[in-house]
């Protein structure tokens, strides 16, 4: 009876809509023999995996998979150490004790005090990208990578010029920690990656320590609660630090190239948005739903749970797929339509429950002001190709490249 | 069939709602609200201290720009519940 919905076909990583809309149809929770998983595509069950706490994050960590050793033992060890901290593969009490230093300091309107920063790195992006009016441009490399790397090291308190480095050794923690396939010598560079990463920020933290400032870093380096096991330690501070940038870098840079690409692809939208610069909050909010930078979650059954007509039971793992369950037609009138003015949109793009993205006021707010920048400098935008090239993984959504032209704008 | 009536759906832009222009007034402002990102309630009776949104204030009556304490998702992603 169970159909193996296929998302990992060319076609599927060109468009996984029919894909969604089959499942949604047909099966809206299903087990996928190929997964070896359950598959859950319906919106109401999409939010009930995500924030029911009959369901865990953290036998799902890549490090709990791959500890039965062999020769890469010591280095998934090393790995284990230095990203095992990382709240979102942990269930309470652990992940509320983490999760707790950084509650305050996150919330928007901390961040708000951030704007101004993030208005003068989308500025300084555009003046970069100025030069280029007229020529093809790869929109990732010039605008959509750099705005989110500058604004995370501006957050952490890194110098900005170091942040390529870090992002450099990001992609290859992120290939060991994200891709279902296993590349040679995933483990290997990974491994260098994290120590070298783990080197830089140590000295970071000692200068923080030495001299604090007002920034994220000295927050986590002087938070200290009695009731809840101390202050941080240096590999949890290391982990978070690793963690911000992975899970706050590229999922921006696909919030903003996603979100291009949906007003080039519906002119009427982008002519509605370089009109009336208002609508900017409920753009962002419906790129995120449209075509969300986090395609899945995952979790694991930690009982057995009745959903739809079936048992999942425990110990199973489900995957949630958040742009399938963005595309539920019971929960989203047109739901195929871009509409940059759809007030109500309740997508579930940052998760739901006790792990939504905390970073959300961030990307918000990064995600305006990038559009704003551009929409003010900037006009006649073209898509210049026509084979877009996605990224062919199962857990993020967003292009390799984007190529466009554009130009200045006179008036 | 679509879960959200427009009725409930609050414009933004214009810090106006159809709520507002019919209906029972009384009713209408003594009701909670919540987003529907993550869930954070607004109570008319608390208001928003922190924004300077003083106890008393109906959820029609908060700025057109405001946005959620929690998630920063904007007003408009308000439901009644
Ligand atoms: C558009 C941009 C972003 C998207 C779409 C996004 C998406 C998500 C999602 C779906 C989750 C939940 C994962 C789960 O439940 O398994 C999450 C968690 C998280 N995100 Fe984001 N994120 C974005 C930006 C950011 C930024 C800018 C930061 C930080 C600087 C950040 C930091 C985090 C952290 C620390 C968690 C773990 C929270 C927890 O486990 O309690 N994210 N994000
Ligand atoms: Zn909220």
């Amino acid at each position: 009876m169970a159909e193996d919905f296929d998302l990992t076909t060319a076609d599927a990583i060109l468009d996984p809509t029919p894909i969604f809309a089959a499942m949604l149809q047909r099966e809206p929770v299903h087990y996928s023999p190929s997964l070896k998983s359950w598959v859950i595509a319906d919106y109401d069950n999409v939010k009930l995996a995500l924030s029911d706490p009959r369901f865990s994050v953290e036998k799902m960590s890549p490090f709990a998979d791959h500890m039965a050793g062999g020769a890469d033992a010591h280095k998934i060890r090393e790995l284990t150490r230095v990203l095992g901290g990382w709240m979102v593969f942990k269930d309470p009490p652990a992940h509320s004790r983490l999760r707790q230093v950084l509650q305050q300091p996150f919330k928007p309107r901390e961040m708000e005090k951030l704007r101004p920063a993030i208005i003068d790195i989308a500025e300084e992006v555009i003046a970069e990208m100025a030069p280029k009016a007229g020529q093809v441009v790869d929109f990732i490399a010039a605008f959509a990578n750099p705005l989110p790397a500058r604004v995370i090291g501006t957050l952490i308190g890194v110098d900005v010029a170091m942040v390529p480095q870090l992002t450099a050794w990001s992609l290859d923690i992120a290939k060991f920690v994200f891709s279902a396939r296993d590349t040679p010598d995933k483990y290997d560079r990974a491994y260098r990656a994290v120590m070298d990463i783990e080197v830089f920020y140590r000295q970071v933290i000692a200068d923080h320590r030495a001299r604090p400032r007002d920034d994220m870093l000295s927050h986590m380096i002087a938070y200290h609660d009695d009731d809840d096991g101390g202050p941080l330690t240096d590999d949890e501070i290391v982990s978070m630090l690793v963690l911000f940038l992975f899970a706050g870098h590229e999922t921006t840079t696909n919030l903003i190239a996603n979100g291009l690409l949906a007003l080039l692809q519906n002119p009427r939208q982008m002519a509605q948005l370089q009109s009336n610069d208002a609508l900017l909050p409920s753009a962002i909010e419906e790129f995120l739903r449209f075509q969300g930078p986090v395609q899945t979650v995952v979790r694991i059954a930690k009982e057995d749970v009745p959903m739809a007509n079936i048992t999942i039971s425990a110990g199973d793992r489900v995957f949630g797929l958040l742009n399938a369950s963005h595309r539920d037609p019971s929960m989203f009138d047109n739901a195929d339509a871009v509409d940059i003015q759809r007030a109500q949109n309740p997508h579930v793009a940052f998760g739901f429950g006790i792990h939504m993205c905390i970073g959300a006021p961030l990307a918000r707010i990064e995600g305006q002001e990038a559009f704003r920048a551009l929409l003010r400098h900037f006009d006649n935008f073209k898509l210049e190709t026509t084979a877009l090239t996605w990224r062919d993984d199962f857990v993020t959504r967003g292009l390799e490249t984007l190529p466009i032209s554009f130009q200045q704008r006179i008036d | 069939m679509i879960r959200h009536s427009h009725e409930e759906t609050v414009d933004y832009h214009e810090n106006t709602s159809r709520v507002e222009m019919g209906g029972d007034m009384t009713e209408a402002e003594d009701s909670i609200w919540h987003c529907l990102s993550c869930g954070h309630i607004y109570d008319p009776k608390l208001g928003a201290p922190e924004d300077g949104i003083p106890p008393g204030t109906p959820f029609e009556g908060l700025p057109g720009n405001w946005t959620c304490p929690e998630c920063g998702v904007h007003k408009g992603n308000y439901a009644r519940r």
